[in-house]
């Protein structure tokens, strides 16, 4: 309970957590939280729920269809189908899934999880694949000590406008000083025959961190929701990932979740800010204004 | 859709129904966290699939497929809990046990598992919007829209559901648990 008494209230923290604020409004619920651990506490429950549900239920959304929800079951059948189905109810078509379902049931609670992946194709959604991709690139290059990164960071302006035109997408750099990080510079890589970016940056004992961006994955179905940070382990690394536009980022390093959580916002509020075009001849790539 | 004489054209789905069908994933993660049981969700979102499909002339062009779609299995939703309500009450008898339907896997932590859990115990507005928004992303404003309240009712169930399952999962202090949510907005 220091200076700030901007009325930021419940709806404000709500939006934060979901990335539905305004830059601004972002900022000022930062520089409170900064100042309040009790309630910045809360917002990292808040968040540990949203992470929660999606890795509890995104695996729905790439568990294949059964014939019942596909529409090529109903084309052309739709209008006798709908007077059967008032007719009957759920009973027609409701009784054999049931079956299916508890035959399922039984075997998954009787044999435990593995069985019961091994029974059904494996689900990996975008976002575990971009979290993977993101920590091997990670374990790769971090402990590289003669060629770490393909351009340094005295050539920064190069190494972004190169990253931009083959990401297809502004890339920039975020500044880390603030909590103790420089960058050392980033290089290409390939995600899913896609190209990707890693930049990487160390502080001055020399830990190492990396921000991996990629593109983001297929529009139509967006595992998250749009800038809010998921936490991820992969192995014996720790990351957090998030969307923005039309990139997605990762972040990854040595250290405890609410750093990544800290650090990810500091990069969040700084993609916000449209000063922070790189410098020199990036001209073409002027985006970030109009999400 | 009473257009079975039509020819079909490519493989005979037309575009409005393909648009329709790409909705088909997400409704059914919501309906399975927001139901918890595989099968009931599955029936929920064929219904309203089935529903869309023989409605899809009434769909605007232009406007938010998915929201519509949305919007037609939550009323759907809201009905069946209303007849099980009231099959319930005549029946004094609670035969649905949302918990046993997620099986437990071994994979998954405590916490996980925990979540899952205090879900199903949320009162089924809460757990909606908390659903729609975490899960699902959409922004507020859809979310009043799909569930057909204003803005602010959708805030504060939120944040009631959030504060809940927070508790419910032991994450908060208990002390706090008194002060119910009187604290909407927070000055010093």
């Amino acid at each position: 309970m220091t200076t700030r008494q901007t009325s930021i209230d419940e709806d404000d923290f709500q939006a934060f957590v979901d990335g539905q604020l305004a830059p601004e409004r972002r900022r000022a619920v930062m520089a409170y939280l900064a100042a309040q651990p009790g309630e910045s506490a809360r917002m990292g429950d808040y968040r540990t729920i949203n992470e929660g549900l999606h890795q509890l239920y995104d695996e729905v959304l790439y568990e294949p269809l059964p014939t019942r929800l596909r529409i090529d079951h109903y084309r052309g059948r739709t209008s006798w189908r709908d007077r059967l189905q008032r007719w009957f109810g759920f009973g027609v078509f409701g009784l054999t899934p049931r079956l299916v379902g508890l035959a399922a049931l039984l075997v998954a609670s009787g044999a435990g999880g593995w069985w019961m992946h091994n029974s059904r194709p494996p689900v990996e959604t975008p976002g575990m694949t971009f979290a993977r991709q993101a920590a091997n690139a990670h374990l790769v290059y971090v402990p590289d000590m003669r060629h770490p990164v393909e351009f340094g960071a005295d050539q920064q302006a190069n190494l972004l406008s190169w990253l931009s035109e083959r990401l297809g997408a502004s890339i920039h750099a975020p500044i880390l000083q603030e909590a103790g990080f420089e960058l050392v510079g980033g290089r290409l890589l390939p995600a899913s025959g896609k190209p990707a970016a890693q930049l990487m940056y160390e502080d001055l004992g020399g830990k190492r961190i990396t921000l991996y961006i990629a593109l983001r994955w297929s529009p139509g179905t967006p595992a998250q929701p749009e800038g809010s940070v998921i936490y991820w382990t992969e192995g014996q690394v720790a990351l957090v990932y998030w969307i923005e536009g039309a990139l997605a980022y990762a972040l990854i390093g040595e250290m405890d979740r609410e750093q990544l959580f800290a650090t990810a916002d500091t990069i969040q509020h700084q993609l916000d800010l449209p000063v922070l075009a790189p410098p020199a001849e990036q001209t073409a790539t002027t985006e970030k204004d109009a999400t | 859709m009473t257009k079975s004489q039509e020819k079909p054209t490519g493989n005979g789905v037309s575009d409005t129904e393909r648009k329709i069908a790409e909705q088909i994933p997400r409704l059914r993660r919501y309906a399975r966290a927001l139901l918890g049981d595989p099968v009931r969700s599955d029936d929920l979102v064929q219904e309203a699939l089935l529903r869309g499909l023989s409605r899809s002339h009434l769909w605007q062009p232009g406007t938010d497929i998915r929201a519509w779609m949305f919007t037609i299995l939550h009323n759907i939703h809201v009905n069946n809990q209303r007849q099980r309500h009231a099959r319930a009450e005549y029946q004094e008898l609670v035969d649905d046990q949302p918990e046993m339907a997620t099986p437990p896997s071994q994979e998954q932590s405590l916490e996980i598992r925990d979540l899952a859990r205090a879900l199903q115990l949320l009162p089924d507005p809460q757990r909606q919007v908390v659903l729609l928004v975490g899960l699902e992303g959409m922004n507020y404003k859809s979310v009043a829209a799909v569930l057909e309240i204003p803005v602010g009712t959708v805030m504060s169930r939120l944040h009631r559901g959030r504060e809940s399952l927070r508790r419910l999962m032991a994450y908060g202090p208990p002390a706090t648990a008194s002060d119910e949510d009187g604290k909407r907005h927070m000055s010093p």
